[in-house]
């Protein structure tokens, strides 16, 4: 069964879109990657732990091992997330863009 | 009444060299009454370095404090998207994103509070401890020589109750402390098992990689600011099922981006690696951008480019090349890189090498490969030079780097690390730092950095899987670079109060004492070589010099390069190491 406009009940939503604003949010998500990235773009961490630093028990190694890792994996971890916004903020740009061109298609029709 | 034993360990806190003595004494009347040491076991509470831990986890608060300020601004991000888009779908995207940076936060605060709680017990320990010691050179100071049991005559030690009172309750108490101190680690031990970055690794697989992978299109980004991501313009037809993402989807992506950077030294930075990818593609089929990280006026970022496939290779070799070289300018490198391949495949048609142009360290003199760095970071790049820090860390980064290769690569591949002058120093160092590697070749190698006085001194790595090629005719593998380094070095910075030091790159790994197998092959140019004759007196005295100097530069450009070491003879020897061929590898006695 379809309305009046040849569209089928349940099967549609209007899709609402505001370009600019979706701009704006992949604006924001650019300072949230740049706020994620730290810093420093290039800045190398080294663990100064070294093997017997916190005594010889195997717990102190395992520390010394795990805490060596982890704080990396800390700096890692934050980094990478960063360039996963930063192509979230992309692909957001992108849509607009999209929405944007077909939009305009709309207006002035096919040539 | 008793006369104390020694009137300078009466005070309550004994220190410096009172505290010596007290300890050396201690130590002895224990052995006298047959008790435990208890000193041995003091001496290991207070070794405990729980500064260097607490230090070491500020890095951690750094991490936590990017996540928090990410998480912060991506809630800003939510409402704006909610407004300006009404399908749910990228506002929980960007939902989920926060949520990882606020798990992954939570767990690195978490770490770094055990870690602090830790230190601060650490150091309670080592505060009893020396309280505790003091305590009973104190007791045992105060005691007379009958109590004390001094030796008869004849060398036999009368058991001495309160003496033995004093030492058995020390014990007792720094057994305590241990058990106190183990506790403490054990239950850091337990806090640092989760990994912060699980919450984002396990976010869904990013689509974008998904159609990188899946795109007909060239793989490697354009870089014309007005195009589409090279993710969003997937063609063709829809395969049935994802193709599996690249392992360097990530460092593409974040190329491309750079590509379109406003900033000079970054765009450029880009620009070189993107060219040295198809570079790379041409002379091994597939090429991988294993490590990329962003340049910028202050730094020449990190480059790392494999000519073949990591995923499938049978060995896989990391090159790491000297100074004047950056990750903007790596054409010659990947000639090297593909040369080696070449061989490799020449030498063992039935098996796939990778060879990895690693340009992952702060290479000296970068800058005079291309990259725009600011005038201070120039100054700073020629003096570092004159020493091998830069190795030294470099090291580190090649270790954490060669790491994570293992993770692309096969189980059971091979791995060796090839480094050819300060490029060796950094492998050789990487190997120091317990980098896992099969084999190392050090090229043109001016030393095998600081602290590596032997083969020997490689964790992970046999004295005679260490390799050397080092050419007679190459004058930077000899004595006289080092004297050069210290004479700049002292003439930039004054003498050292220490004397300046004789070996700035370490010790020569060709030397025999150092105990690697040095390899025989010698350099593949001509030797060139002048004589200077000017007119008069004053020409009998320069022109010698003149000539000396003149030859040694020559000796310089014409024998100590990369290239010059991977042709010829020292090529087919190093392609025989990276094959595990050793006994294709001439070897001859070191110097």
């Amino acid at each position: 069964m379809t309305d009046d406009k040849g569209t089928t009940p349940g099967l549609t939503a209007d899709l609402t879109v505001d370009t600019p604003l979706l701009r704006r949010a992949a604006e924001i998500a650019d300072h949230a990657a740049n706020a994620l990235r730290g810093d420093g773009t290039c800045e190398v961490f080294r663990s100064p732990l070294f093997d017997a630093g916190l005594g010889s028990s195997a717990a102190a190694r395992e520390v010394v091992d795990a805490a060596g890792r982890r704080v990396l994996e800390a700096v890692d971890g934050a980094r990478a997330l960063a360039v996963r916004v930063a192509m979230a903020a992309e692909k957001i740009r992108t849509a607009a863009e999209q929405f944007e061109r077909a939009e305009a298609w709309a207006i002035r029709g096919p040539r | 009444m008793t006369a104390p034993l020694s009137s300078s360990t009466s005070g309550s806190t004994p220190t410096g060299p009172r505290r010596g003595e007290g300890l050396s004494l201690l130590r002895l009347l224990a052995g006298l009454q047959g008790l435990p040491d208890p000193v041995a076991a003091a001496d290991e509470l207070l070794a405990i370095d729980a500064e260097t831990l607490a230090g070491w986890f500020t890095v951690a608060r750094r991490a936590a404090v990017w996540l928090w300020r990410g998480a912060d601004v991506l809630a800003d991000a939510i409402p704006a998207l909610a407004a300006a888009w009404s399908s749910p779908t990228p506002r929980a995207s960007i939902a989920a994103l926060r949520e990882a940076a606020v798990a992954s936060r939570t767990v690195v605060v978490a770490q770094a509070d055990a870690a602090d709680l830790a230190c601060h017990t650490l150091t309670q320990v080592k505060t009893h401890v020396e309280a505790e010691l003091g305590a009973a050179e104190a007791a045992v100071a105060a005691l007379g020589p009958t109590d004390l049991g001094v030796p008869l005559p004849g060398g036999s030690q009368p058991p001495s109750p309160e003496l033995q009172r004093i030492l058995t309750e020390l014990t007792a108490q720094l057994d305590q402390r241990r058990v106190r101190a183990t506790e403490t680690l054990h239950s850091l031990a337990q806090s640092l098992r989760a990994d912060p970055r699980d919450p984002i690794e396990s976010l869904p697989p990013d689509d974008a990689a998904a159609a990188a992978a899946a795109s007909t299109g060239p793989r490697f980004p354009a870089g014309t600011p007005s195009e589409a991501p090279f993710w969003a313009k997937a063609s063709g037809p829809i395969p049935a099922q994802p193709a599996p993402v690249p392992i360097d989807a990530m460092n593409l992506e974040r190329l491309r981006l750079d590509l379109q950077s406003d900033d000079d030294a970054t765009r450029e930075m880009a620009q070189g690696v993107r060219a040295s990818l198809i570079q790379a593609e041409q002379a091994g089929g597939v090429a991988q951008l294993l490590a990329y990280e962003s340049a910028d006026s202050w730094s020449q970022g990190r480059a790392a480019i494999s000519v073949g496939d990591i995923s499938t290779a049978d060995n896989v070799a990391t090159l790491v090349p000297g100074i004047n070289s950056a990750p903007a300018g790596m054409a010659d490198g990947l000639n090297d890189a593909a040369a080696l391949r070449a061989e490799a495949g020449r030498q063992s048609p039935g098996k796939s090498t990778a060879v990895v142009a690693w340009y992952g360290y702060d290479i000296p003199l970068g800058f005079a490969a291309g990259v725009s760095t600011n005038p201070i970071s120039k100054v700073d790049s020629v003096l570092d030079v004159l020493n091998d820090d830069n190795a030294t860390d470099g090291g580190a980064v090649l270790a954490r780097d060669i790491d994570r290769f293992r993770q692309w690569a096969p189980v059971g591949a091979r791995f060796t690390a090839l480094g050819f002058s300060m490029g060796s120093t950094t492998v050789s160092s990487a190997a120091a730092q317990g980098a896992r590697m099969d084999d190392a070749v050090l090229m043109g190698s001016p030393g095998a950095g600081d602290g590596v006085p032997t083969a020997g001194s490689y964790p992970h790595l046999p004295a005679d899987h260490t390799y050397v090629v080092a050419f007679e005719q190459d004058p930077v593998t000899q004595t006289p670079t080092d004297l050069v380094a210290t004479s700049i070095s002292t003439l930039l910075s004054g003498p050292r109060i220490t004397g300046p030091d004789a070996e700035p790159f370490g010790v020569d790994p060709a030397l025999a004492d150092f105990g690697a197998q040095v390899v025989d092959a010698s350099s593949n140019m001509p030797d060139i070589r002048m004589s200077e004759s000017l007119p008069g007196p004053i020409g009998w005295l320069a022109g010698p010099v003149e000539s000396a100097v003149f030859n040694q530069l020559q000796a310089v450009a014409s024998h100590h390069s990369e290239t010059n070491y991977l042709s010829g003879r020292s090529m087919q020897a190093a392609a025989a190491v990276v094959l595990g061929h050793y006994t294709d590898v001439p070897i001859k006695p070191g110097r």
